[in-house]
């Protein structure tokens, strides 16, 4: 049964993982922490992962206890993502296909969540809902697709939550994400916020927007503390998230769900989802950091079963695309 | 480097309004031996290749003269596409390597990646023997530089990716 390779780098996060039926061997990654206050841009981005990445694919052969010889498809984040860390992974993944003479597979990142999610959990057939820093959507499988039945019209749940972190100068390390549900923790005051539904989509540049403009005068007044708004922050999205979630699934007549993507790691959304869960009589998956946050094992398990499946890519085509729909590939490997 | 476009691209404000083409060290690596023009990248001078990178511009361009006929404005079917008040910049890279095999393996990891918009930039990629050359063709000086600047990093890791994997045969 075939081995495969799987190189992530659409983000901050750059990961290698290799995958073989249906075990993950190895899964070493870094992340580019930028300091507090600011984000991660493209370039610096690009050359973090340059400078990691050959590193990073000798541990995970070391881990694995493999060699090229026993790998057989190498891939690769094709998108979404942003472009320059992206290319700079893609030119690493075609030039050892070439190098191991192996068949290069350009995967869908958001695919990629997906698949490392019904591996690990063992979900058959959930309801997904995917929030990252770059991606928020409500998926579920239908007749060869993965279909988008709701998602964010503007930024991504991840991103909200990461802007607001540089408002309050929070630590990126590990991520923004988890120290402002660190915060959240010992808030005590919900401070409302905008509540943004439309439909099955959400948005939340405006909630983002708000919150910016009301924080500096509430914490000078001492209306309210850093605490409570992390907490009201995350409560108000999540709530959000919980909605249209159940929407999708009381569409699909669905009785499990699974989250995936980096803020998938959020205990406090993890609760409120098991709530509305348990509400409907469904059952609720989640991974844990190791494979919710972007990894390289996810790219190797997508490519794994589209490899098995008959994919493969070609050179000339193993370009990368920051724009790339997660029900615009054909899921052949599922019924 | 050739100075992009033509040799007469001197200083700032040239024909047409656009900005200078090149910086003043631009000008004076203008037709300057192989291995010597243009942007260094150490990672290209040290790679695979006999001995580093060349690059060069229309012929006529070294001598600092007037635009080569063909680039002359009105001049010739080449010149129907260039928007009145702007410049043609075109720039010949060649890098070579230690052999064929190398030469193609960078071919096929860059041209996967090449500009998908020839009509704002163009990029052409050919082997001959054991040399890449990359053609650059833009009218957008900014676009030309971004698109340099990202295939030399995307060329560097190729090298590098070759030098660090891969043993050639004895």
């Amino acid at each position: 049964m075939p081995a495969v390779l799987g190189f992530e780098g659409s983000a901050n996060k750059i990961g290698v993982g290799v995958v073989r039926d249906g075990v993950v061997l190895a899964n070493p990654r870094r992340t580019y922490v930028t300091p507090p206050g600011t984000g991660f841009l493209p370039g610096a981005t690009a050359r973090h992962h340059r400078t990691v990445i050959l590193d990073l694919l000798q541990e995970a052969l070391t881990e694995a206890g493999l060699t090229s010889k026993d790998i057989d498809c190498i891939a690769y984040t094709k998108g979404p993502g942003m472009g320059a860390p992206l290319v700079s992974v893609a030119v690493v993944a075609r030039t050892v296909a070439q190098l191991w003479n192996k068949p290069l597979l350009g995967v869908n990142h958001c695919i990629g969540h997906i698949e490392m999610g019904r591996l690990i959990t063992g979900a058959t057939s959930p309801t997904v809902l995917y929030v990252s820093g770059g991606n928020t959507q409500v998926i579920a499988y239908s007749e060869h697709r993965y279909r988008i039945f709701g998602e964010t019209i503007d930024i991504a749940v991840g991103n909200c939550l990461d802007r607001f972190a540089r408002v309050l100068k929070i630590s990126n390390d590990p991520s923004p994400g988890y120290n402002i549900e660190q915060m959240a923790k010992r808030g005590k005051k919900l401070v409302e916020l905008p509540y943004t539904v439309k439909g099955m989509d959400v948005s939340f540049s405006g909630i983002l927007s708000f919150i910016e403009d009301v924080t500096q005068r509430m914490l000078a007044t001492g209306e309210c503390t850093p605490e409570d708004l992390c907490f009201s922050l995350q409560e108000t999205v999540f709530a959000m998230l919980v909605e249209i979630t159940e929407r999708a699934m009381a569409h699909c007549g669905s009785q499990e769900a699974l989250i995936v993507g980096g803020v998938g790691c959020n205990m406090r959304l993890q609760e409120m989802m098991e709530t509305m869960c348990q509400e409907r009589g469904a059952q609720l998956f989640a991974t844990d950091e190791r494979f919710c946050i972007d990894n390289g094992a996810m790219i190797a398990q997508a490519g794994w079963e589209m490899f098995r499946a008959g994919h493969t890519t070609p050179l000339s085509e193993s370009g990368v695309t920051q724009r790339y729909r997660t029900d615009e590939v054909e899921v052949t490997w599922r019924d | 480097m050739q100075a992009p476009g033509d040799g007469s691209a001197a200083g700032a404000g040239g024909r047409g309004g656009q900005q200078s083409s090149g910086t003043p060290g631009c000008q004076r690596r203008a037709g300057s031996p192989e291995g010597e023009g243009g942007p260094r990248r150490p990672e290209a001078r040290r790679g695979p290749g006999r001995g580093g990178a060349a690059m060069r511009g229309p012929a006529a361009g070294r001598r600092g003269g007037r635009a080569p006929r063909a680039l002359r404005r009105g001049g010739g079917a080449a010149l129907a596409a260039v928007r009145p008040g702007r410049r043609r910049l075109v720039l010949n890279l060649t890098v070579p390597f230690r052999s064929l095999l190398e030469a193609h393996m960078a071919h096929r990891a860059l041209i996967a990646g090449a500009q998908r918009d020839p009509g704002v930039i163009r990029e052409e990629y050919t082997v001959n023997g054991s040399a890449l050359t990359i053609r650059w063709t833009a009218e957008d000086l900014d676009l030309f530089r971004i698109s340099i600047d990202s295939i030399f990093d995307q060329l560097s890791r190729v090298i590098g990716n070759i030098q660090h994997l891969w043993l050639p045969p004895p």
